[in-house]
């Protein structure tokens, strides 16, 4: 072995002037070159493996030096691969810090994306509770306020629904003139629409039994068409009123008295159930001594 | 420190007169202690599996330079010592990037699907 080593060193020696041959060092020597400079030229050598990229210079140092001093020596081809792996090594240190350079930034990207999920997550979440604690509140808030308004109208309820009814005392004597004392329940029955746009009414007007038929039956009509008219104007769509007059039909007292004429001369608001439905008449009228045929 | 210091300078200095023959180096212990050092952390670093040819080209240089050892041949001990040396530190860094770069594709990976998660979402929800 050390005779070997003998040996060719002094061939390399011998051989210092005829270099069109690369010898083994020499070789060696030019890959490490190579890898040192691969790895000077990396910025992330630079910032990550400056310890590592200096142990590959000074031993690249080394190399050079028994290079020119010794030629082709094992020594240098040593040196020469010392220095190689040292630089691929430095190389590889800067690939980590590369690495972990991105890691850390797509770790804050990531943490960021995950804030945005968890933001938006909770953003729908409260929107989703805010829309249901809004409907919920106006829901009970529109109940309420029906339940207050429609007993300001003293609604009474029936086997046909709510029926909010006129008096006789709210229209001219003998005429479809609403007094002025009508407006604040009409303004009532108005408001009750308005909040509840899906409740349709059926207005019917009655009169008392005196007088002629017809003539009670139209004064009834005119009666009923002046509260359809007075709801119109109070912004109600004309579509979700109907109209009739119903002349004597259906009493509610006595036609014998007075004041159970009086009360037999009225206009009659009979509110829809919340979808619009208006349920049809039952057979008898509320006054039950006295059944009239409902007319036609 | 300064000791190693002054021990590689006499191994170096035994080395470069080796072409005479006239000196025999010192026994290289040091320098084998550093390089079975050096291989147990690549070993513990993953280097067999991820750097199997640096890595096993560090174990056999190892095991010529211990039977250098034996044969009292220092030169070739320290030498294959040292190369078995900077063949493991070559594992072991090639080991490691290795396993950042992974680490760097899974985490990417799994940025590219939050994205496109909340880009969905986004598009489904917003409407």
């Amino acid at each position: 072995m050390k005779r070997t080593a003998t040996l060719l060193a002094g061939a390399a020696l011998i051989c210092a002037g005829c270099q069109t041959v690369p010898s083994a060092a020499n070789l060696e020597l030019q890959g490490a070159r190579q890898a040192y400079h691969t790895a000077q030229d990396d910025p992330y050598v630079q910032k990550y493996g400056p310890v590592e990229l200096e142990r590959a210079r000074t031993t690249l140092q080394h190399a050079e030096a028994e290079w020119r001093d010794n030629g082709n020596s094992e020594l240098a081809t040593h040196l020469a691969y010392v220095a190689r792996q040292r630089a691929l090594t430095a190389t590889e240190v800067g690939v980590r810090g590369h690495a972990e350079d991105r890691i850390r930034f797509v770790s804050q990207q990531r943490d960021q994306l995950l804030a945005q999920a968890q933001t938006r997550d909770l953003d729908l979440a409260r929107m989703q509770a805010n829309d249901a604690q809004a409907q919920a509140l106006s829901a009970e808030q529109r109940a309420a306020r029906l339940q207050a308004q429609l007993a300001e109208l003293q609604a009474q309820q029936t086997e046909r629904g709510l029926i909010v009814t006129m008096a006789d005392v709210m229209f001219d004597v003998d005429s479809a003139r609403l007094r002025p004392g009508a407006s604040r329940m009409l303004d009532r029955i108005a408001a009750v629409l308005h909040d509840d746009p899906q409740r349709r009414v059926l207005i019917e007007g009655y009169s008392d039994s005196q007088g002629q038929d017809a003539y009670n039956l139209e004064l009834s009509a005119r009666r009923a068409g002046a509260v359809r008219q007075a709801l119109v104007d109070r912004g109600i769509s004309a579509d979700r009123i109907d109209a009739q007059g119903l002349g004597e039909a259906y009493p509610v007292a006595t036609n014998a008295t007075t004041a159970g004429r009086q009360l037999n001369r009225r206009v009659e608001i009979l509110f829809s159930d919340a979808t619009g439905h208006i349920a049809s008449r039952p057979l008898h009228g509320s006054y039950g001594s006295q059944p009239s045929a409902p007319m036609r | 420190m300064r000791h190693r210091l002054c021990a590689g300078g006499v191994a170096m200095g035994a080395a470069l007169l080796l072409a005479g023959c006239a000196v025999t180096p010192a026994a290289p212990t040091a320098q084998l202690a550093a390089s079975r050092t050096a291989l147990d952390q690549a070993r513990q670093a993953g280097a067999p599996q991820s750097a199997a040819i640096e890595y096993s080209t560090a174990r056999d240089k190892l095991a010529r330079a211990e039977a250098a050892f034996e044969a009292q041949d220092y030169t070739a001990a320290i030498r294959l010592s040292r190369e078995a040396e900077v063949d493991a530190q070559l594992a072991q860094a090639r080991a490691q990037s290795t396993r950042s770069q992974h680490a760097l594709a899974e985490l990417e990976q799994s940025v590219r699907a939050l994205q496109a998660e909340l880009d969905r979402t986004h598009r489904g929800g917003g409407s």
